[in-house]
């Protein structure tokens, strides 16, 4: 299964997800610039936050309630399809989503 | 290690002794007001808190920095993030300290393992500071309420979280008390240690300055640092690891000071290399819920100050004088002491590489000069080394900076008592008389036969370093060896810039003086001036040895310089340059001008 990460600088990434690993391990192993991954995925740091490209945003889902409030702590600020990337896991009908890294 | 009863853990606990989703519910309402962007707006108040921290310390002359800025920061900046009136500031610094040092009896009475009373052990830290701060802060929070004020940390703290949960009284304490402790400790550790390392890895200051490093800097000292250097864990399941098998209920200690040395996580770790990327350290507890809430604060509180403090330390221009110069006042007692015993010391000031500075000594004849030499620089090393500082003439004590020359500017009185070297008011070449054109021909044919006598030497004289490497000469050029003074009639001169203090001044003026005499005497060819900048291009087609081993064997080389200058003290010269290059044989370059930095 592939993700697909669009960096601030136009440049696009894709990377092989095997499924049941979250989008930051993800990121963290494909090295994409700008997500940083301080907590190790356990919702305390806002330091992955993502923009899920908006024809998969219903697919990825919402944000629970406490990823709702990290994600005011964001360094970018957030828009309509922002995810921590730690809480999306990659999954079968996921194959293929494409991720925006906000500037920072 | 301290090892809580079930009952002291749930009065004292706060989210660093739980795990998820209970820690979340803490961190969660404390988060946002941690975050980058709420810290990123604090950047004014920080560069405003160091610029006053900074001034009260430099004005101290002598001080103690970990004292007077290290500690300083952390706190004053918490202080403005809880809102708690300045004066306050010390007071918090103090049970601060005796919180997280609750095994110290420099910083607290109440020592952990000595005490004979329980009384406090439901207090955070087992400690009665524990205590009045937390009177404190119910009084702070009550003054604030009463006022209506809303703004702050504290505020933010006390509203629900998105499970519309509010913190308990005894939450609120113990967070309290571990946000005092935590913000006053470990950036503290983190400022101390990035000083320690100014100090001893010489060309960070000049990175600091260039602005080239101000995304990476900060965590490049926190890694270096650690300022904690380990936590205590427990296991919550059997894992094995390395290994090692670990069962649930062991509690693990993680080395963060261990892993931000890895060799195989950083090239060379024990170097400060302020552009590291990627920087991976684990200072902050990275990989894990309990990450450290306060990151973006340490960060920008290490960036910051030492922006500023490089901005204000030595160096900040050549050709300058001043406490931003010369801070602790050496160049003043230097110059005190110069005027106290004699020495007609004519100018000091700020070279292009700090902290590196040139003295002028007035002219005289050539005897009694070098004699006033080598006295005012005995001098002033004294003088420098009285206040802990070792000062050096040596050619290239830093590597990464500019070197140190010692020029010969001479000039000669004719029978009359007129400058010999001048028919005309004005100098430059084009006032070049007879004599000073043989001048400069006897130096351009002996050119390495005249070279400078340590292993260190050959560090300052390279090419492109404006040091006399090449053989040339010009009128106002650095990059030439023998430069032609532009000021005529009494003034006329003549440079020599080979020579360094490493030498023994009373035989390289020799040196200087004979070639120049044997130019004159064989009426050799003087070849024409350098016309290249001597960086990016230049005439000259040789310039002086490479090692001090070439260098013996250029003199050697050179029987007519040899005569001229004695051949009994050559003949010294040179056993005692070949004993040199026997004991440095192998010797780094590091090595090398730690043995000569003693005496020069």
């Amino acid at each position: 299964m592939q993700a697909t990460w669009l960096l601030p600088d136009g440049h696009r990434i894709s990377a092989e997800v095997p499924p049941g690993h979250n989008l930051m391990e993800a990121a963290l192993a494909a090295n994409i610039p700008g997500v940083v991954g301080e907590c190790g995925g356990s919702l305390s740091c806002a330091t992955r936050h993502v923009q899920v490209e908006s024809a998969w945003q219903a697919l990825a889902g919402g944000c629970s309630d406490f990823e709702d409030a990290m994600l005011d702590a964001t360094e970018a600020l957030r828009g309509p399809g922002s995810r921590l990337s730690c809480q999306i896991v990659m999954r079968a009908e996921l194959d293929g989503i494409a991720l925006q890294v906000p500037a920072t | 290690m301290e090892d809580q009863t079930p009952e002291e853990y749930l009065a004292r606990r706060t989210f660093q002794e739980t795990d998820p989703p209970e820690h979340s519910m803490t961190r969660v309402k404390v988060a946002k007001a941690f975050s980058k962007p709420v810290i990123a707006g604090f950047e004014p108040q920080i560069v405003q808190l160091c610029d006053e921290i900074l001034d009260d310390a430099l004005a101290l002359g002598t001080f103690d920095a970990t004292k007077e800025i290290a500690r300083q920061l952390p706190m004053r900046m918490l202080g403005r993030i809880i809102g708690t009136p300045d004066a306050d500031l010390p007071w918090l610094v103090e049970k601060g300290d005796a919180l997280i040092a609750n095994t110290d009896p420099d910083f607290t009475d109440h020592v952990l393992d000595r005490m004979t009373t329980d009384e406090y052990r439901l207090m955070p830290f087992n400690s009665p500071a524990g205590a009045e701060l937390y009177d404190y802060a119910k009084r702070l929070m009550a003054d604030k309420v009463a006022r209506g004020d809303t703004n702050g940390l504290l505020h933010l703290i006390l509203q629900p979280g998105p499970d519309g949960t509010v913190i308990s009284e005894t939450e609120f304490r113990n967070f309290f008390c571990l946000l005092v402790a935590a913000g006053n400790d470990t950036t503290r550790y983190s400022i101390a240690a990035g000083l320690h390392a100014l100090l001893h890895q010489p060309g960070l200051l000049k990175q600091i300055r260039s602005g080239a490093v101000d995304g990476t800097m900060a965590d490049e000292i926190i890694r270096w640092a650690t300022p904690t250097l380990y936590f205590r864990r427990t296991a919550t399941r059997d894992f094995e690891m390395h290994g090692k098998t670990v069962r649930a209920g062991d509690k693990v200690l993680y080395w963060f000071a261990s892993a931000n040395r890895d060799a195989a996580a950083f090239d060379d770790p024990f170097r400060v290399d302020l552009a590291r990327t990627p920087n991976r350290h684990l200072s902050f507890g990275q990989g894990g819920p309990h990450v450290c809430l306060g990151m973006w604060l340490a960060r920008l509180e290490v960036r910051v100050l030492f922006k500023e403090l490089a901005r204000r330390t030595p160096g900040a221009g050549v050709y300058g004088v001043g406490p931003f110069a010369d801070p602790n006042g050496i160049l003043d007692a230097i110059w005190q002491a110069a005027e106290a015993t004699g020495f007609r010391l004519e100018l000091i000031t700020t070279e292009y590489d700090a902290p590196q500075f040139e003295f002028t000594l007035a002219f005289d004849e050539a005897l009694k000069a070098v004699d006033d030499i080598v006295l005012s620089r005995q001098m002033a090393r004294e003088v420098a080394l009285q206040r802990g500082v070792l000062l050096t003439f040596l050619p290239k004590p830093l590597f990464d900076r500019g070197g140190a020359g010692m020029h010969v500017n001479l000039s000669f009185a004719d029978a009359a008592g007129n400058n010999a070297l001048s028919d005309a008011p004005t100098g430059g070449i084009a006032g070049m008389n007879d004599l000073a054109r043989a001048c400069i021909a006897g130096w351009m044919q002996h050119h390495r036969g005249m070279a400078a006598p340590t292993v260190n030497s050959y560090a300052r004289l390279q090419p492109a370093t404006m040091s006399g490497y090449w053989c040339n000469w010009g009128g106002d050029h650095r990059g030439v060896t023998a430069r032609v003074s532009g000021e005529g009639g009494k003034k006329a001169r003549l440079e020599h810039r080979m020579a360094d203090a490493s030498a023994n001044p009373y035989a390289a003026v020799a040196a200087v003086l004979q070639a120049a005499r044997l130019g004159f005497e064989n009426g050799y060819k003087l070849p024409p001036a350098e016309s290249a900048d001597c960086f990016t291009a230049h005439d000259a087609t040789h310039g002086v040895a490479e090692d001090l081993a070439g260098a013996y064997d250029d003199l050697v080389a050179d029987p007519a310089l040899i005569t001229a200058i004695s051949e009994d003290y050559c003949a010294h010269h040179l056993h005692m340059k070949g004993v040199e290059l026997g004991k440095q044989a192998g010797k780094s370059p590091e090595d090398a001008r730690d043995f000569y930095i003693w005496f020069v």
